[in-house]
C-alpha cells in the first residue's frame, strides 16, 4: 500500500513536471515561430540585398568616376595626363561605359542619394550638401579612410577599390578585385611579361624594372648571395673579373633571397630593395585630398526603417516578457525536479535510501541515456534557433525550411514537439534521479557494468597469477629433488661440452659424433638412475609385503634420501608392530588373570552347590539348589564367552587353514541336531555348491555358525522355520541364516553385534548377548565379514568367508 | 570296581581352602580317603609322608606352583596327577599334559566329571597299570582305548564299551588310522559300503553317539574329535 502511495506521488510529481515543460516548450515554439513572421511583416529596405547591390554598384561607379576620370581631367574636361595614359584610360572607360563623350554617366538609384567631388568638380543627384547627407546618421563618406556605413543597420561590405602609382610611369587601378595597368608611355613593341595574368611592360634601358623572380629572365649565372654590408666588395669582384650574366641576391630579414642586381641587360640596374618602390598606394603616391564621396539613403527609406525599428522593439520587449515568464515556470519545474532528486529513493519504513524498481539497471545505461538526452536537447535547441534564424534572414536551407514550415503551419506538430520535449525532460529527470539515487545508495560504481567487468577481469587475473605462481613454485620445488638437480646438471654440462666442441672444431661431422658419444654418456647415467629406481621399487614392494629390514645405500645413489626415508619408515613400523604385539599380549594376560580370578570363587560355588544338592533337603530347598546349579552353569558359560571374545578381539593366535564350508555347515547342523529338535524349530538348509574351500580356523568357524543358529533358535517365533543357505560368489562363501523374530526388532544390524546387546530388551531369557558379537569377532579374525540385517520381522545374519584361493 | 580303587588315598592341593574342602567332601562321599595340602611344598611333604595313589593339583599356588611341584614329583613317582586349573587355554592344557599330568580339568569343574576322571585315572593306575591283564592281546591300542578285532569290542581303560555294529565299524576305522582325518563320505562308504550322498548328518549322529559312550565329557572330547570343515578323527596318543 505504501509502495503504491509512493509510486503515485512520484507519478504526480513527474506529471506536473511534464505538464510544465510541455506548456513552456509550446510557449517557446510559438514565440519562435511568431518572431520571424512579425519581423517579416514590415518592408525593410535597409536589410535587403537590393540595398547592398545598389550601394556596391553606386559606390564603384562613383569611385571610378572620381579617381580615374575627374582626377585626370581639368575643369573643362581635358585630360591632364599624357597621350599614352589618356588612350589607356579612354579604352577602359569605353569598356565600362561610365564616361560617354566626355561626360560622366552614373546609374540612377531611387533609394540612395550621393555626392562625389574631385578637383572641384561635383557629381550628385541631390541638392543636399555632403554635410547634410552625413548628418542623417545613415551616410557613407570616404576620403580614403571611409567610415562604416550605415551607422544604424546591417553592415554592408565596401567594394575593394584602390589605386597604385609607380615612379616609372605605371598606374595600377584595382576595382572590385579586377586589376588594370595604365602606362604613360608607348608600350608598342616593348618586351613584357605576365604576372597574375596581367601584362607588364619593361624597357631594357633599365628605366622600368624587371620582375625579380620571373622566368622571362634568361638563365643567369653565377649567383651571388651576400650580406648587404659586403655589397661593394662583391660588386667590385664582379667588375674586376668581368663576370657576365651574374645575378646578385640578398638574404632579407625573413630568410628569403631577394634579387638586387641584374646584368642581363648588360647594364647595372639599381633597384631599391623595398617592393613599395614599384607600387605605392595612392595615399603615398598621388595626393587626392580634394576628393570626397558621400552616399546616404533617402529620407523615406530612413523614416520607414526607423518606424520598423520601433515596432520590432515593442515586439521584442513583449517577447522578452513572455520568455521571462516561461523561464520562471521552467524554474518551478526545475525546483520540483530538484525536490524529486533530493527525496527519490528514500524508504520511510526502513529509514534509508534504497534503489527503486526504476533504478536497478546498469549505471552505464542511465549515463548514456543522460548523455543522449543532453545531446538531443542541444541539437533540438540549435535546430530551432537556427531554423528560426534562417527564417529571419530568408535564406534558410531546404531541410530547415521544411522544419520551419511545419512549425509555422501545423499546430498539431507544434504540440507534438512540445510534448516530446516534455517527455524527454521527464526522462531526463528520472534518469538523473536514478543516477543520484545510485550515488545515495553507493551503487553508482557497484552497478556499473564496467566496474563489474573490471572486477571479473581482476578476479581472473588473480586466478591466473595464482596458477602461474603455483607452476613456478612447483617447478622450483621440483628442481630441489635429486632427480631434477641431476637432470639439469647433466644436461647443462653436456650442452656446454657440445658447445665447446662445436666452437673449437667448427666441424659439423665431429660435432655430430661428439653429440652421439655425449648422448651415450647421458644414457649410461640414466641407466644407473633407472637401476636405482628399480631397486627402490623392489624395496617398496618388499615393505608392502611386510619385509621391514633396513637396507644400506651408497650416499651417491640418486635415491639415497628415498631409501633412507624407507629405512626410517621400516624402523618405525617395526617398532609400532612390536609395541602392538606387546600390548596385545598384556591385554590377553589381563583377561586371563581376570578370568582366573572370576573362576576361582565360581569353582567354590559350584562345588558347594553340588555338595548341597547331595544333602537330604526339603523339596523346596532342593528346588532352590537346582536354580543355583543352573545359574552357576550360565555364569560359567558367560565367563568363558567373555574370555573368548576378548581373545578374538585381540586377534592373536588364529590358526588359519583350508577347509570346506559345505562340510563345515553340515557338521555343525548335525552336531546341533539335538538342540534343534529340543527347540522344535525346522531348519531348512539349502547348500548350493558341491564344495567351497574357505580359509579360517575350524573351531572358530564352528563357533560362528553355532552361535548364529543358536541365536536363530532362541529368538525365533514358535512354529516358524529357520532358513540356512550356503552360496558362493567369485571370492567368497556366503552363509545366510534367516528367521522370523519372536519380538519386534528395534535395533540396527550394527547395534545387535555390539557386546551384551540382546534383541529383546528383557534380560530374563537365556543367552548373554555375546553370541553375535563373538560370531562377528571370530569372522573378522578369520578374515571374513559378518553382517546382521533386521528387515521387518525377518532377521538375517550373513557370514562371508574368503575363499582359500582368494585369501 | 576293583577293591583297590575304593580305598585309594587322594592328595588334594589348592591354595583355596574352600575348594579343597569341597573336593575332599565330594571324594569322601565317593568312598576315597583324602589328604589336604595348600601349596606345592606342603604337597611334596604330604606325598613323602603318606601312601598316596592320586594327586589333584591346582597350578597357581604360593611357594611352589603346581607345574613345578609336578615336575619334582615326576622325578621319582609315577602316580596319576590330575591338574585342576582355571586356565582353559589349549596351550595351558598341552603344557600341563606334557610336563607330566595325566589329565587336565578346568575350573569350574563339573563334580560328576571330576569324580569320573579320578575314577578313570585310579583304575588305569591301580588295575591296568599294575596287572597289565588283558590289554596285551588287544589288536589296536591307543591311549586308554583298545580294540579287540576278533570280538569286535572296544575297551576304555580295560572296561568294555557297548557299541552298535556301525559304531564299532567307525571306531575300528578311526582307531586303525589314529590321527588321520576321515571325511563323512569316506567313513560312510567304508562303513556302510554304499554310495554316499549327503551323509554328513548320518555320520555325525553316529559320531555323537560314540562320543557319548566313550568320552567322560562329550562336549570336550578327548579321543573322538571333529575336525571342523574337514572330517573326523581319533586322536593318536
Amino acid at each position: 500500500m505504501k509502495v503504491l502511495k509512493k509510486r503515485i506521488s512520484r507519478a504526480v510529481l513527474i506529471a506536473i513536471i511534464f505538464a510544465i515543460v510541455t506548456s513552456a516548450a509550446l510557449g517557446f515554439v510559438t514565440i519562435a515561430v511568431n518572431a520571424p513572421k512579425t519581423v517579416q511583416n514590415y518592408d525593410n529596405y535597409l536589410y535587403s540585398s537590393d540595398h547592398m547591390r545598389d550601394f556596391s554598384t553606386l559606390y564603384t561607379q562613383l569611385w571610378v568616376a572620381t579617381n580615374m576620370y575627374l582626377a585626370n581631367t581639368d575643369g573643362s574636361g581635358r585630360y591632364t595626363v599624357n597621350k599614352y595614359h589618356q588612350a589607356a584610360l579612354e579604352k577602359l572607360f569605353g569598356e565600362w561605359g561610365i564616361v560617354k563623350n566626355g561626360a560622366v554617366v552614373i546609374d540612377d538609384f531611387e533609394n540612395l542619394e550621393y555626392y562625389a567631388e574631385c578637383n572641384g568638380k561635383v557629381l550628385s543627384n541631390t541638392d543636399k550638401t555632403p554635410d547634410d547627407l552625413c548628418n542623417t546618421g545613415y551616410a557613407f563618406e570616404t576620403t580614403y579612410n571611409g567610415t562604416a556605413y550605415p551607422q544604424k543597420g546591417e553592415y554592408i561590405g565596401l567594394p575593394d577599390c584602390y589605386v597604385y602609382t609607380t615612379s616609372y610611369g605605371l598606374t595600377q587601378y584595382i576595382v572590385n578585385n579586377n586589376v588594370y595597368n595604365v602606362y604613360d608611355f608607348d608600350t608598342t613593341d616593348l618586351p613584357y611579361y605576365y604576372e597574375d595574368n596581367l601584362k607588364y611592360y619593361y624597357k631594357t634601358d633599365g628605366s622600368t624594372p624587371m620582375p625579380s623572380d620571373s622566368d622571362l629572365i634568361l638563365d643567369c649565372t653565377p649567383y651571388f648571395i651576400y650580406d648587404t654590408s659586403d655589397l661593394s666588395a662583391v660588386l667590385g669582384n664582379i667588375v674586376q673579373n668581368n663576370i657576365e650574366d651574374a645575378r646578385i641576391f640578398r638574404v632579407d630579414d625573413y630568410g628569403n633571397t631577394v634579387a638586387l642586381y641584374d646584368q642581363t641587360a648588360h647594364k647595372w640596374i639599381e633597384v631599391q630593395a623595398d617592393s613599395d618602390t614599384y607600387f605605392s598606394q595612392s595615399a603615398g603616391g598621388i595626393t587626392r585630398s580634394d576628393m570626397r564621396i558621400c552616399i546616404a539613403p533617402t529620407k523615406e527609406v530612413i523614416q520607414n526603417y526607423e518606424a520598423n525599428e520601433n515596432i520590432l522593439a515593442d515586439y521584442y520587449t513583449k517577447e522578452a516578457r513572455y520568455i521571462i515568464t516561461l523561464c520562471a515556470i521552467l524554474a518551478a519545474a526545475f525546483v520540483i525536479a530538484i525536490v524529486y532528486w533530493v527525496f527519490c529513493g528514500y524508504d520511510l519504513e526502513q529509514g534509508c535510501y534504497r534503489l527503486s524498481f526504476l533504478d536497478k539497471m546498469y549505471t552505464e545505461i542511465y549515463l548514456s541515456a543522460f548523455a543522449f538526452l543532453v545531446f538531443a536537447a542541444v541539437v533540438l535547441i540549435d535546430e530551432i534557433l537556427y531554423g528560426v534564424g534562417m527564417y529571419y534572414n530568408q535564406w534558410y536551407s531546404y531541410a530547415t525550411e521544411a522544419f520551419a514550415d511545419s512549425l509555422l503551419n501545423d499546430m498539431f506538430i507544434r504540440i507534438a514537439i512540445s510534448a516530446g520535449v516534455g517527455a524527454a525532460t521527464i526522462t531526463g529527470v528520472l534518469v538523473t534521479g536514478a543516477i543520484i539515487n545510485k550515488f545515495k545508495t553507493k551503487h553508482f560504481i557497484k552497478d556499473s557494468l564496467i566496474f563489474r567487468i573490471l572486477k571479473l577481469l581482476w578476479r581472473l587475473a588473480k586466478k591466473a597469477f595464482k596458477v602461474v605462481r603455483n607452476a613456478f613454485l612447483s617447478f622450483g620445488r621440483a628442481t630441489h629433488t635429486a632427480f631434477m638437480k641431476r637432470f639439469l646438471l647433466r644436461l647443462g654440462i653436456l650442452a656446454i661440452i657440445a658447445f665447446f666442441i662445436l666452437l673449437v672444431t667448427m666441424d659439423p661431422e665431429v660435432f655430430l659424433v661428439a653429440c652421439i658419444l655425449l648422448a651415450l654418456v647421458y644414457v649410461f647415467f640414466e641407466v644407473v638412475d633407472a637401476v636405482s629406481i628399480a631397486k627402490l621399487t623392489k624395496r617398496i614392494e618388499d615393505v608392502r609385503n611386510g619385509d621391514y629390514s633396513v637396507t644400506e645405500v651408497k650416499d651417491w645413489d640418486v635415491n639415497y634420501k628415498a631409501q633412507q626415508d624407507l629405512n626410517n619408515i621400516s624402523e618405525s613400523v617395526t617398532k609400532v608392530v612390536e609395541e602392538q604385539i606387546k600390548s596385545e599380549r598384556m591385554k590377553i594376560d589381563l583377561v586371563t588373570n581376570v578370568s582366573h580370578d572370576l573362576k576361582t570363587p565360581l569353582t567354590s560355588i559350584t562345588s558347594y552347590v553340588d555338595l548341597l544338592s547331595k544333602e537330604e533337603l526339603p523339596d523346596e530347598a532342593k528346588d532352590y539348589v537346582n536354580i543355583l546349579i543352573r545359574k552357576t552353569e550360565r555364569l560359567n558359560a558367560m565367563i568363558s564367552d567373555l574370555f573368548d571374545l576378548a581373545k578374538a578381539t585381540s586377534e592373536t593366535d588364529v590358526k588359519l587353514e583350508e577347509l570346506d564350508a559345505v562340510i563345515l555347515v553340515r557338521q555343525v547342523l548335525a552336531d546341533m541336531e539335538d538342540k534343534i529338535n529340543r527347540y522344535g524349530r525346522d531348519v531348512r538348509s539349502e547348500i548350493l555348491p558341491q564344495s567351497v574351500k574357505v580359509i579360517g580356523e575350524g573351531k572358530k568357524l564352528y563357533r560362528i555358525i553355532q552361535n548364529v543358529v543358536d541365536n536363530a533358535l532362541k529368538y525365533s517365533l514358535e512354529n516358524t522355520r529357520i532358513y540356512l543357505t550356503l552360496t558362493e560368489s567369485e571370492t567368497e562363501a556366503i552363509i545366510t541364516v534367516k528367521n522370523i523374530a519372536s519380538y519386534e526388532m528395534d535395533f540396527t544390524g550394527d547395534e545387535i553385534t555390539e557386546r551384551f546387546v540382546r534383541g529383546s530388551k528383557s534380560r530374563t531369557g537365556e543367552g548373554n548377548g555375546l553370541g553375535l558379537s563373538i560370531a562377528k569377532s571370530f569372522t573378522q579374525a578369520c578374515g571374513g565379514s559378518f553382517t546382521v540385517t533386521p528387515d521387518g520381522d525377518v532377521f538375517t545374519a550373513e557370514i562371508r568367508l574368503k575363499k582359500f584361493d582368494y585369501r | 570296581m576293583t577293591p583297590n580303587t575304593e580305598n585309594a588315598v587322594i592328595l588334594v592341593v589348592d591354595d583355596d581352602r574352600d575348594i579343597v574342602n569341597a573336593i575332599c567332601k565330594l571324594l569322601e562321599m565317593e568312598g576315597y580317603k583324602t589328604i589336604k595340602a595348600y601349596d606345592g611344598m606342603q604337597a611334596l611333604d604330604c606325598l613323602a609322608q603318606n601312601d598316596i595313589q592320586l594327586i589333584l593339583m591346582d597350578v597357581m599356588m604360593p611357594k611352589l606352583d603346581g607345574l613345578s611341584a609336578m615336575m619334582k614329583i615326576r622325578q621319582s613317582r609315577n602316580i596319576p596327577i590330575i591338574v585342576l586349573s582355571a586356565k582353559s587355554e589349549d596351550t595351558d592344557k598341552i603344557l600341563g599334559l606334557s610336563i607330566g599330568a595325566d589329565d587336565y580339568v578346568t575350573k569350574p569343574y563339573n563334580p560328576m566329571e571330576l569324580v569320573a576322571r579320578v575314577r578313570s585315572n585310579l583304575r588305569r593306575y591301580l588295575t591296568l597299570g599294575a596287572a597289565g591283564s588283558n590289554i596285551g592281546n588287544m589288536d589296536i591300542k591307543n591311549g586308554s582305548l583298545s580294540v579287540d578285532k576278533a570280538a569286535k569290542q572296544l575297551y576304555i581303560d580295560g572296561e568294555p564299551v557297548r557299541l552298535t555294529a556301525t559304531e564299532y565299524k567307525i571306531v575300528e576305522l578311526l582307531m586303525e588310522n589314529a590321527g588321520r582325518v576321515f571325511s563323512a563320505e569316506e567313513i560312510y562308504s567304508k562303513c556302510w559300503r554304499e554310495e554316499s550322498y549327503a551323509v554328513e548328518n548320518t555320520v555325525m549322529v553316529h559320531i555323537r553317539h560314540i562320543r557319548e559312550k566313550i568320552e567322560i565329557n562329550p562336549a570336550e572330547p578327548k579321543y573322538l574329535k571333529v575336525v571342523w570343515g574337514i572330517g573326523y578323527k581319533i586322536e593318536k596318543f
